[in-house]
């Protein structure tokens, strides 16, 4: 039985570094170089979507605090540490995205947005996986699996949406720039 | 303020603004976000743009 769950996690750990494989082929060039890198404005504003990311989860973990202690639920503790991280990521990547500093100079967006929806799929499927169970258990607990998995969703839902959105904007300035020319 | 110096330059020698960025190895938006204004760039970008367009710093970026 052992050995059984020995192979399974063997298994799963090969899957894994598959997925980070085609996920680092996908981001990198033809060549292996790394497409990513930041010019200077990118540089600091990404420094400055860090800084407000960072305060957000400050924020987010301090309210959750204060509501874990008044109800001593350890899954709206559990729950709002992960949401709180979630809504830093989606304020760190919407403000990047949004000021053209989350993809580096020569990347190529469509394959971020790819990544994305693929994501944001995957999450969505286990959201419905999670939810069969119930969004609330028998015990009257709140399904924890099924909460934080819908959070993840709708947050890189929401960096998907922002990523679309900035491509409209981004297209709209370069017909406006080829008028003028 | 905005730098018109820098965007007339780049369109007397016909380039597009992703062109001037490929030259200079920033992004698009770089380049746009320098000629509306709305971002200072530093003295090593400012020499890459200037070479990319013959001009003088003084000539793109001396009021």
């Amino acid at each position: 039985m052992s050995s059984m769950y020995m192979f399974m996690g063997i298994g799963a750990g090969v899957i894994c570094a598959l997925i980070i494989l085609m996920i680092l082929k996908l981001v990198r060039g033809k060549n292996g170089s790394c497409k990513g890198e930041p010019d200077e404005r990118q540089e600091r504003l990404r420094g400055n979507g860090y800084k407000f990311g960072y305060f957000t989860m400050l924020a987010g973990i301090a309210v959750v605090l204060f509501i874990a202690g008044r109800t001593n639920s350890v899954a709206v503790a559990t729950l709002g540490v992960w949401i709180s991280v979630l809504v830093s990521l989606l304020v760190f990547a919407g403000y990047c995205i949004w000021n053209d500093a989350y993809y580096g100079v020569k990347a190529n967006p469509r394959k971020y947005i790819i990544l994305m929806i693929l994501i944001t799929v995957v999450d969505g499927i286990n959201t419905y996986l999670q939810s069969l169970n119930g969004w609330i258990m028998e015990d009257g607990t709140l399904n924890t699996g099924a909460v934080s998995m819908l959070a993840a969703t709708i947050a890189f839902g929401g960096v998907l949406l922002i990523m679309l959105a900035k491509q409209l904007k981004d297209r709209r300035e370069r017909e406006g720039e080829d008028e003028e020319s | 303020m905005k730098n018109l110096k820098l965007k007339s330059a780049r369109a007397a020698k016909d380039l597009s603004q992703q062109q001037l960025a490929d030259l200079c190895g920033v992004s698009r938006q770089t380049i746009n976000a320098i000629e509306k204004g709305d971002y200072n760039p530093s003295i090593n970008l400012c020499i890459q743009i200037c070479k990319a367009l013959d001009k003088t710093l003084d000539e793109l970026f001396w009021e």
